[in-house]
C-alpha cells in the first residue's frame, strides 16, 4: 500500500494526454456541432418569425383590401339605388306629363267636337227653321220670304230714331248692306231711297252678299249696325242648346258662352228692337 | 491477493516495470478516445442525430450544466479538464465488471496522480482568471491569519481526494474478494452492482469537488 512513483508519473502523463485527446475528439466536435445546430435552429426560428411577420403583413394588406372592396361595393350599391330611384321618378314624371298631355289633347278634342257639333246643330237648326218659316210664310201668304225680310228691314230703317241718324249716319261716308241673298235692283233702289230720306243727303251705298247672316239683312255704317236676320234667333236657340248640353256635360261647359254672342253684343241689342 | 493493480507486473523492462495500472489506464483511454473518435467522425448538426452522438451530447451538456451551476461561469475553459476527470474515473470503475480487469482507480498512484493534477489545476485556473496577485489574495482572506489554515486545507483536500477515491474502489474490490471466499454465489453479484454504483458516485464526487475547488479559486470572494 504505497505509491509507485513511476506509475504516479505515468498516470499524470496519461491523464494529461487523455485530456488533450478528449478535447480534440470529444468536447470540441460535440460542442461545435451543438452550437452549429443551435445557430441553425435560431436561424430557423428567426426565419419563421420573419415569415410570420410577413404573413401577418400580407393578411393585414388583404384585410384592408377587402374592406376597401366592401366599401366600394356599398358605394356602388348606394349609387345604383340612387340612380334607380331617380330613373323611376323620371319615368313617373314622364308618364304623368304624357297623361297630362293626352288628357289635354282629349279635352281639346272633346271641346272641338262640341264646337263642331254646336256649329253643325246651329246650321241645321237655322236651315230647318228657315225652311219651316219659309214654307209656313209661303203657305200662309204666298209671298217670298226674302221680300218679307226686306220689308221688315225697310220698316226698321224708316223707324230709326233721328238722334241715332245724326250721331251715326251723318258723318259716315260709306254704308254697306249685307244680305244673305242677292237683292233685286228694285229692292236695292227702294232701300237706297229710304236711306236717302232718312239721312237727307246722298250716301255711298254698297251691297254685299254674306251667307253667314242666314236669310237676313244688315246695314253697317261705322260702328252702327241695323238689321234683321235669323242669326240672332239662332244665337238665342244656341244659348238654350248649350245650356241644355252643359247640364249633361258640366266639364266641358264653357262659361264664356258661344263666341259669336260675345263678339257682337251691339247686333244683339240692335236686333232686339 | 493484491491490494493494488500496481503490484501486477505486465511487462518487465529492467528499470521500468509496466504494471497493470498503466496498461488498464491505456485501455480506458483507448476506449474513450476511440469511441469519441468513431462517433464524432461524422457528426450531424441537423435535427436528426445518431444515438451515439445523442449519448455524447447528453454527457457534454450535463457536464457543462453542472460546471455552470457550480462555478457560475462559462464552462468552456474547465470543460476538458473536469469532463475528462469524470469520464476517466467513471469508465475505469465501469469496466470493473469485466473479469480480470482491475480498475486503475484502485491504485493510490493513479488517484494521487489525479489529485495532484487537480492540485496544480486549481492555481493555474485561478491565475488565468484573476492574475497571480488576485489568486494569492485568496489565501489571506478573509484575514491573513487564515493563511496557514488555507495552505493546510489545500494540501489536505488534495490528499483526501486521492484517498477517498482509492479507498472506495479498493475496499469494494477487497470486499468482493473476501465475500467470494465465504459466499461464492449471489451475494457478490449484489455487491458488484453496489460497487458499480459506488464507482459512478465516486467519479461524480471527484469531478464535483475538483469543480468546487476551481470555482473557489476563480471566483472573487
Amino acid at each position: 500500500m504505497q505509491i509507485d512513483w513511476f506509475t504516479f508519473g505515468a498516470q499524470i502523463i496519461n491523464f494529461l494526454i487523455l485530456v488533450a485527446l478528449l478535447r480534440r475528439f470529444l468536447y470540441g466536435p460535440i460542442v461545435a456541432a451543438m452550437e452549429k445546430r443551435e445557430e441553425s435552429i435560431a436561424a430557423q426560428i428567426e426565419e419563421a418569425e420573419r415569415e410570420r411577420e410577413r404573413a401577418e403583413e400580407e393578411a393585414e394588406t388583404y384585410r384592408r383590401e377587402r374592406q376597401n372592396i366592401e366599401a366600394r361595393r356599398e358605394e356602388l350599391l348606394a349609387e345604383a339605388r340612387e340612380a334607380a330611384a331617380q330613373r323611376r321618378q323620371k319615368l313617373i314624371d314622364e308618364m304623368r306629363a304624357e297623361v297630362e298631355t293626352q288628357r289635354d289633347g282629349w279635352q281639346a278634342a272633346v271641346q272641338r267636337e262640341k264646337d263642331a257639333f254646336l256649329r253643325a246643330l246651329r246650321e241645321r237648326v237655322g236651315e230647318h227653321i228657315f225652311r219651316v218659316i219659309r214654307r209656313a210664310l209661303a203657305d200662309l201668304a204666298d209671298v217670298e220670304l226674302e221680300q218679307h225680310v226686306v220689308d221688315v228691314f225697310a220698316s226698321r230703317l224708316r223707324s230709326v230714331a233721328p238722334e241715332v241718324i245724326e250721331t251715326s249716319f251723318a258723318d259716315s261716308r260709306e254704308m254697306v248692306i249685307h244680305s244673305a241673298f242677292e237683292l233685286s235692283d228694285e229692292t236695292r233702289e227702294r232701300l237706297a231711297d229710304i236711306l236717302q230720306q232718312q239721312v237727307g243727303n246722298h250716301v255711298a251705298l254698297r251691297f254685299d252678299v254674306n251667307a253667314d247672316l242666314i236669310s237676313g239683312i244688315l246695314l253697317k255704317t261705322g260702328d252702327y249696325q241695323l238689321g234683321w236676320n235669323l242669326r240672332d234667333y239662332l244665337n238665342l236657340l244656341e244659348e238654350r242648346v248649350v245650356e241644355a248640353l252643359a247640364g249633361d256635360m258640366p266639364t266641358i261647359a264653357d262659361p264664356a258662352g258661344p263666341p259669336e254672342e260675345a263678339a257682337q253684343p251691339d247686333a244683339a241689342e240692335a236686333s232686339a228692337q | 491477493m493484491q491490494l493494488s493493480p500496481d503490484e501486477i507486473t505486465v511487462w518487465d523492462l529492467g528499470p521500468v516495470t509496466l504494471n497493470a495500472t498503466v496498461v488498464f489506464s491505456w485501455l480506458v483511454m483507448i476506449i474513450l478516445v476511440g469511441g469519441a473518435w468513431l462517433v464524432t467522425r461524422n457528426l450531424s448538426s441537423g435535427p436528426r442525430i445518431s444515438r451515439w452522438q445523442n449519448l455524447l451530447e447528453t454527457v457534454v451538456v450535463l457536464t457543462r450544466s453542472q460546471i455552470r451551476d457550480i462555478t457560475q461561469q462559462d464552462p468552456g475553459r474547465y470543460m476538458a479538464f473536469i469532463g475528462t476527470l469524470f469520464l476517466f474515473i467513471s469508465m475505469s470503475n465501469l469496466l470493473s465488471i469485466i473479469p480480470g480487469y482491475s480498475a486503475p482507480t484502485g491504485s493510490l498512484s493513479t488517484t494521487a496522480a489525479l489529485a495532484i493534477c487537480v492540485f496544480v489545476a486549481v492555481p493555474v485556473f485561478g491565475i488565468m482568471e484573476r492574475g497571480v496577485l488576485g489568486y494569492l489574495r485568496n489565501y489571506i482572506e478573509p484575514t491573513p491569519l487564515m493563511l496557514p489554515f488555507n495552505i493546510i486545507s489545500e494540501l489536505s483536500r488534495t490528499m483526501a481526494l486521492a484517498v477517498r477515491l482509492f479507498g472506495n474502489i479498493m475496499s469494494g474490490r477487497i470486499l468482493i474478494a473476501i465475500l467470494l471466499s465465504i459466499v461464492p454465489l449471489l451475494v457478490p453479484v449484489v455487491l458488484e452492482i453496489l460497487g458499480l454504483l459506488i464507482g459512478q458516485i465516486q467519479a461524480y464526487i471527484f469531478a464535483v469537488l475538483a469543480t468546487v475547488y476551481i470555482a473557489s479559486a476563480t471566483t472573487k470572494s
